[in-house]
């Protein structure tokens, strides 16, 4: 699974094939300034007061979610323009990662420990942070996290707190591939996004020795002053070296010209930096150049998959839940099965949405199989279609967060006001300024981004059904079509509805 | 310096953990009253729906009716970047007071908030909840 088996066969060339555009590393300075030993640091900080930001006004400001700064930054600015980069660029977000910097801390901690413990063999696939995905969603939902500062604030501190502890006890890069929810959803959807790490020249690789790309390397102009001596480089034999030093190697057990995929990729560029002869690029491809490449059968294969199905019905449901129908349901079956608790009404509405989702999608899946080749197996399908359901799913996040964040983008400028208002500060928050975007532009944007993204799953589609089945494509991909018409339509029927947010499913109509 | 940076925050962060046992209680309810001898009651609808709604804030000093003072309702919905509705209440009689151009534009839970300046330049914030049905 997470160890990176290289690839037997060429030995000249490409590994694998790579995306073959733009190098956006090109770009004047960008390659300068990720080579450069702190460029991480710096992308990190912003982030990090923000969420200093985020501790301080959630649990001491005022427990009022549009005038704080830990539910807006969060549920508004910081999911807006996630989906945004990941659309527009890459994995910015885990880029700039803040948590990352609890590494020093856990490092100190795990020179204290006799030995590095192993992380669960059991663990070491994506069910966890499916898991973990779902637990998320249903605490947003269950304790109204989105209006609550104080949680939110909470959710922070524990995102943080078990960064550290699971990168204390465990190999580095542990809790962003198996346990980060928030890295997992970046990971998952980066694989639209229209950029990836590759190798300018894969022969290169091929005769470097030691790989520190992958393992890291220590440079130094005097191998005596070595201090870990391990995957020593001599900096004579270096023909790029980045001053001296050491240079962690990739954390998720990536090797550059093998990678087809942007999962696990944290975008961290200790690659470029690690990489002896400046050989890494950024490479500009299409948003749908990965899910064309079957990516996840050698790496993560069926959690992964059911990750990308189950993630689209949760990102209905998520939208859902902010529409009168949506409580209706809830009312109808509080009623049907004679609960009150809310909890588990809502457990058993995130149970019936998730299982009536994934036999929707595989149904279709299984069927376009079937359709084409007279016969079809639930697994094969799953592998075959499911990448359909990524594109499909990340049009939804997109459209659901950036109607939000379009809502209120504006709105952080007077959130940040009313911070220093509320301690004391002579500031008089100007929340005029929030109402930006006329609302009548909301539905056609949400509507237009969820559209765009099932035009690409319905590329994909016919794409696969090409790819696959030959003659028979035109049977194969009609089963997938029409689901992806189906749900782009349902879709776009609850961005219709208005909006009701209450913190109580059973609540007056 | 990347590891001070990284203890730093961490101390900061376990700081703000072992102070955050509960929401500040002022904030649990939405209110920051600054004359504790001012009593301000709501008069809102039983079932309000979203639209055009009148709310009456009853101001109180010493068991008497307030008069000219100035306030302004701010009404917010629950979820983060919504625009706050914010609209000024007339005084209609001694005390009371009444929202002109107020309207909940969507369903769902709301926190009102008056600010009252008082004309001996007494200031006094005071908050109440209520969930607004659909049309």
């Amino acid at each position: 699974m997470s160890r990176f088996a290289l690839p037997t066969a060429p030995t000249t060339g490409p590994y694998v094939e790579q995306p073959k555009g733009f190098d956006l590393l090109s770009l004047p300075g960008l390659r300068r300034f990720l080579r450069w030993r702190h460029a991480r640091l710096a992308l990190q900080l912003p982030l990090l007061i923000l969420a200093i930001f985020v501790l301080i006004d959630g649990f001491t400001g005022r427990q009022l979610a549009p005038r704080n700064v830990a539910t807006t930054a969060t549920w508004l600015h910081y999911r807006g323009l996630v989906v945004v980069a990941l659309a527009l660029l890459g994995n910015a977000f885990c880029a700039a990662c803040p948590l990352m910097l609890t590494r020093g801390p856990a490092n100190a901690v795990k020179r204290l420990l006799p030995r590095e413990i192993r992380w669960p063999r059991a663990l070491r696939s994506k069910w966890l942070a499916l898991f973990l995905l779902l637990a998320v969603f249903y605490a947003y939902e269950a304790f109204d996290l989105w209006a609550s500062p104080w949680l939110t604030a909470w959710l922070a501190v524990a995102y943080f707190a078990g960064a550290f502890a699971i990168d204390a006890l465990f190999p580095a890069g542990t809790f962003c591939r198996y346990v980060c929810p928030l890295g997992n959803f970046n990971f998952l959807f980066a694989s639209i996004s229209p950029s990836q790490i590759t190798a300018r020249d894969p022969d290169v690789c091929r005769s470097c020795v030691g790989k520190p790309c992958l393992h890291g390397r220590e440079t130094t102009a005097d191998p005596g002053i070595v201090s870990s001596g391990k995957n020593y480089v001599a900096l004579a034999t270096v023909t790029n070296p980045n001053g001296t030093g050491n240079f962690p190697g990739c954390e998720s057990n990536l090797f550059v010209p093998t990678m087809t995929s942007n999962m696990d990729c944290t975008s961290c560029m200790n690659c470029v930096r690690a990489c002896p002869h400046d050989n890494v690029a950024l490479t500009v491809r299409s948003p749908a150049w990965e899910l064309l490449q079957r990516p996840w059968q050698s790496r993560w294969g069926t959690p992964l998959l059911v990750l990308a199905i189950t993630m689209l019905f949760w990102g209905l449901l998520n939208a859902i839940a902010m529409v009168p129908a949506y409580f209706d349901a809830a009312r109808a079956l509080s009623s049907w099965l004679s609960i009150r608790n809310e909890h588990v009404l809502l457990a058993i509405m995130f149970i019936l949405f998730s299982l009536l989702g994934v036999s929707l999608a595989l149904g279709a899946a299984w069927l376009a199989d079937y359709v084409a080749q007279g016969r079809a197996s639930l697994r094969e399908a799953l592998h075959r279609w499911g990448y359909v359901f990524v594109a499909l799913g990340f049009g939804f996040w997109a459209a659901h967060y950036m109607f939000h964040f379009l809502t209120g983008a504006a709105s952080i400028y007077p959130v940040f006001q009313h911070f220093f208002a509320w301690r004391g500060v002579d500031i008089d928050p100007n929340w005029v300024i929030a109402r930006w975007m006329p609302s009548a532009w909301m539905f056609p944007v949400s509507a237009g981004i969820s559209g765009a993204y099932a035009f690409l799953a319905s590329y994909v589609t016919v794409r696969i059904a090409l790819r696959d089945f030959g003659r028979r494509a035109a049977l194969g991909m009609w089963p997938m079509l029409l689901f992806v018409a189906a749900l782009t339509a349902f879709q776009i029927l609850v961005l219709a509805q208005p909006m009701e947010m209450r913190g109580t499913l059973l609540g007056p109509q | 310096m990347r590891v001070r940076l990284s203890i730093a925050s961490l101390t900061l962060i376990f700081g703000f953990a072992v102070v955050a046992c509960r929401p500040p209680a002022e904030g649990a309810n939405g209110a920051r009253a600054q004359g504790n001898l001012v009593q301000v009651t709501w008069e809102i609808a039983d079932e309000p729906r979203v639209g055009p709604t009148a709310l009456v804030v009853h101001v109180m000093k010493d068991g008497a009716p307030v008069t000219g003072a100035s306030v302004e309702v701010t009404g917010d919905m629950t979820h983060a970047g919504m625009v706050p509705v914010i609209a000024n209440a007339p005084m209609t009689e001694p005390g009371m007071y009444v929202t002109q151009d107020f309207a909940f534009d969507m369903a769902g839970d709301w926190v009102l908030t008056a600010e009252i300046h008082l004309e001996d330049g007494l200031t006094v914030t005071n908050s109440t909840e209520t969930t607004v049905a659909r049309p």
